[in-house]
């Protein structure tokens, strides 16, 4: 044990020029810990090579002890490599290492340079790494950004018929004088190249298209007060989908139960039932409408099923998706989505009805 | 067996039996004066043997041993009523006129079996001899100082009977005699050891034992000669099934309402005098998980109770080995968070977890028994000194790591839950480790299930100690990893007797 330097994350980056590989380490510093000093508990290192396993056996160059790799928490690639040549090698090579853990964070870089990312103060933790993998544990669980997507699941998505990979996307703000990190947005890709990126509001829409999300706030325009939005806690989701091919027309019928709580004081202005009915239809039709208009313009502007819808039909009937499989972005692009929302607005303890 | 080994034994046995063999040579004469020289002969450089010579119409010699017989029944009883007695010309012996006329004793033994006059000597009784006989009489006038009934430091409970056996055969067998009020509860009287003559008794009930199991025992008894059985444990060893095992197979108490238990399900006990301990067999190897408050309180907190044992037990001999192989070999497996704690914990230490490990370890067994030996404020003082300074100042000197001290803790208290196991667990325990320090959690799984497949064949008199067979029935495992309702044990062990059935009616409770 007192050999052993823990890697917490590590940033791959490409050189421009050289073309060489650069990597940024972030390594526990255990002796800060052990003394509890204050500040960053991390120590860097860079290093560089013409591939990634070069760029590390340079590394071992400079430390007497082995670096460990076992315990690793996040991954983040930049931008740049995963545009242009694709992830799938740097993933390859970290999964088929014995040591690193499956469950890694990968996450891709908003930043130019992916090293940016982990040469952050983080809010929470002292150690970049471990900050980013929170924060993305956090965001699926509550559904209010970039989904986790471990280096098994990533693999996976680009492995598997019918799969489109989506990764977190992180860049680097100020606050309070201090670099830290945020999640900006989810990157979707075509094979294992980036094909381009999902922002908040649509990463928020994706979310009620693919699942039951809880916690995410609906913003709606406001019916009592022109010009405003209201917005809806979503407490409580229930969703059902159903995804065919119809005469070679992909059909997607998806039903969704919510249950909101309103976030706002217009809410004071419902006298009655029949006005709290009315309400309700009003945010069904917009959630149906704003649903079924992001679908179309996923159809349209991205042009990739970055649904997996192919996957499910791939599931239901195999050979149905291989027939059609050589011409899936078209029939994604005609796919038909009806949703059929039915919000309820349960008041919370605080807000009464005049 | 060779001829070499056979001509061996039998000429150990004939110098064991050689003094048996003196004494059956020797007999008494009609000469009193005779007789008592053969009795101070026998008992030379005894200054303890007291004689009495009591003249008047015949002569008497009174022989006892100071210290062990009651001097008011002597005196009382004995002396007086010779002193009063004057003989007839009548046709009956007079010892047998003794006996049935003037003696105000218990129990007399007419005998000249100097064997067995020098054992009884030696047990409190006084030998009476009289001008003209061959023969003396055997007078029980023991007396002797025994320890009060407590309750068994080692088995103390908070809920129950608080009576302890002592040192007394007989105290323990009416502690046991009053429970079991019926004869069918037969307690058969042998004695053991040629130099001390120890007095052993086979108490079983009638018609619950296994005849097998108790053929068996006599079998084991009888196979054995030595000098002295000062305490049970002597007899335990010597009657093991396997005599190498780490493992018991043979059951022990100071309480009598568990041997009683233990009877009434089948068992045979061995009460052993000057022991407070009491053997019982068969023994499963459950009963290292059950104490006898599991059956003094609700169901469900003996529940909990008796799965706490089995979990510490499996701790106790696990833990060390786990942390030496997820330290040395498999540091992945620990959550991110955990592994940097114990690796900033361990930053320093010179030396490598299995030292580590292991000296703690035998650390703590080395405060265990000397805290196990002192008087109770030293003991105190050195669990003191040891947990709190020496384990302080090891860390702080980053001579140990902290979460060896917590492994090595963790092994050693949840090891005291289990202490009718405390041979194996420490030679389980360190065996495991230095497996899992050569190999990892390969060496570790190796270990245990070596562990495994030598619990499952343990035997303790013909009957497996699992005591559990091929077909999972509730009544088979009603008394093991749980205590089951009262109501619900309605049969006997399962491999331990023939009668079964226990609980004849259900629950006398609201229908």
């Amino acid at each position: 044990m007192n050999e052993i330097d823990i890697v917490a994350g590590i940033a791959v980056d490409r050189d421009e020029e050289t073309g060489e590989y650069q990597l940024l380490l972030e390594v526990i510093d255990l002796n800060s810990l052990k003394e509890g000093t204050g500040g960053s508990n991390s120590l860097y290192i860079e290093t560089s090579g013409k591939d990634i396993r070069e760029a590390l056996l340079n590394t071992q160059r400079r430390l007497y002890s082995t670096l460990f790799f076992s315990n690793m928490e996040v991954l983040v690639i930049s931008k740049e490599i995963a545009e242009t040549e694709g992830i799938h090698d740097v993933l390859e090579f970290f999964l088929s290492g014995a040591e690193v853990r499956e469950a890694m964070s990968i996450v891709i870089s908003g930043q130019d340079k992916a090293a940016d990312i982990l040469q952050v103060s983080g809010l929470d933790s002292k150690i970049a790494s471990f900050e980013i993998e929170q924060m993305v544990r956090n965001y699926q669980k509550n559904h209010i950004g970039a989904s986790s997507v471990d280096i098994f699941q990533a693999y996976a998505a680009l492995e598997e018929e019918g799969r489109c990979l989506l990764l977190p996307v992180f860049k680097t703000e100020k606050n309070n004088n201090d670099t830290i990190v945020e999640a900006c947005a989810t990157a979707y890709f075509e094979e294992d190249k980036l094909v381009g990126m999902l922002n908040e509001e649509a990463t928020r829409f994706y979310s009620l298209l693919v699942g039951a999300p809880t916690e995410i706030v609906l913003s709606v325009p406001s019916l009592s007060e022109p010009g405003q939005d209201d917005s809806y806690l979503v407490d409580h989701c229930m969703d059902k989908q159903s995804v065919r091919l119809e005469e070679g027309k992909l059909v997607i019928s998806r039903e969704l139960e919510l249950e909101v709580t309103p976030q706002v004081v217009h809410y004071f202005g419902i006298q009655s039932n029949q006005q709290e009915v009315e309400l309700e239809q009003y945010l069904s039709k917009v959630l149906e409408a704003r649903l079924e208009g992001f679908f179309g313009k996923i159809q349209r502007e991205v042009g990739i099923d970055v649904f997996d819808y192919a996957a499910k039909v791939y599931q239901q009937d195999p050979e149905a998706y291989e027939a059609v499989k050589d011409r899936w972005g078209e029939i994604f692009q005609d796919a038909e989505l009806t949703v059929n929302a039915n919000i309820q607005i349960r008041p919370n303890g605080t807000i009464l009805r005049k | 067996m060779s001829n070499k080994r056979a001509r061996q034994e039998s000429s150990e046995k004939q110098a064991r039996n050689a003094y048996r063999e003196k004494l059956g040579k020797l007999h008494f004469s009609h000469s009193l004066e005779k007789n008592i020289a053969l009795i101070k002969e026998l008992f030379c450089d005894v200054d303890i043997m007291k004689y009495r010579t009591i003249e008047g119409q015949r002569s008497y010699c009174l022989i006892w041993s100071e210290g062990m017989v009651s001097s008011e029944q002597i005196n009382d009883f004995i002396i007086k009523p010779l002193l009063l007695f004057t003989p007839s010309e009548q046709e009956e012996p007079i010892l047998d006129m003794l006996t049935h006329h003037v003696l105000q004793v218990n129990e007399i033994k007419k005998t000249g079996d100097l064997f067995e006059l020098v054992k009884m000597l030696s047990y409190g009784e006084t030998l009476l001899l009289t001008e003209g006989e061959e023969e003396g009489l055997l007078l029980d006038t023991k007396s002797f100082t025994t320890r009060s009934i407590n309750e068994p430091d080692a088995e103390k409970i908070l809920s129950g009977p608080r009576e302890g056996f002592s040192e007394s055969l007989m105290q323990n067998l009416s502690l046991v005699r009053r429970k079991l009020r019926t004869s069918e509860l037969k307690l058969k009287m042998r004695s053991m050891g040629q130099q001390s003559n120890t007095q052993i008794c086979v108490a079983y009930l009638d018609g619950i034992v296994k005849t097998e199991v108790l053929d068996e025992l006599n079998r084991r008894l009888d196979a054995i000669e030595i000098d002295a059985v000062l305490d049970a444990n002597y007899l335990n060893e010597l009657i093991k099934d396997d005599k190498h095992s780490l493992f018991r197979s043979t059951g022990y108490t100071e309480r009598p309402d568990v041997v009683v238990s233990k009877i009434l399900e089948g068992r045979v006990a061995i009460f052993v005098d000057g022991s407070p301990v009491t053997l019982t067999v068969p023994y499963l190897f459950v009963e290292n998980f059950q104490s006898s408050e599991d059956y003094y309180v609700n169901y469900y907190y003996a529940c909990i109770s008796r799965l706490l044992r089995f979990m510490s037990f499996f701790i106790a001999i696990t833990v060390p080995g786990l942390f030496v192989a997820i330290l040395s070999y498999h540091q992945e497996m620990l959550p991110t968070v955990l592994l940097i704690r114990i690796a900033v914990d361990s930053r320093n230490v010179p030396f490598p977890t299995i030292i580590e490990t292991f000296a703690l370890l035998i650390m703590f067994d080395i405060l265990r028994e000397a805290g196990a030996r002192m008087p109770t404020g030293v003991g105190q003082a050195l669990s003191i000194v040891g947990a709190l300074v020496v384990g302080s100042a090891a860390v702080d000197a980053d001579l140990v790591s902290a979460n060896v001290i917590i492994i090595a803790a963790a092994s050693g208290i949840t090891s005291l839950l289990v202490t009718r196991l405390n041979a194996a667990i420490p030679i389980v325990r360190n065996l495991l480790m230095v497996l899992a320090a050569a190999a990892g959690f390969y060496g570790l799984v190796l270990g245990i299930s070596v562990l495994f497949i030598q619990i499952l064949r343990l035997e303790s008199f013909g009957v497996p100690q699992i005591g559990w067979d091929t077909t999972l029935r509730y009544q088979n495992i009603k008394d093991t990893f749980i205590r089951g309702p009262m109501w619900q044990m309605s049969e006997r062990p399962n491999g331990l007797t023939e009668n079964k059935v226990r609980l004849r009616t259900r629950r006398g409770g609201k229908q």
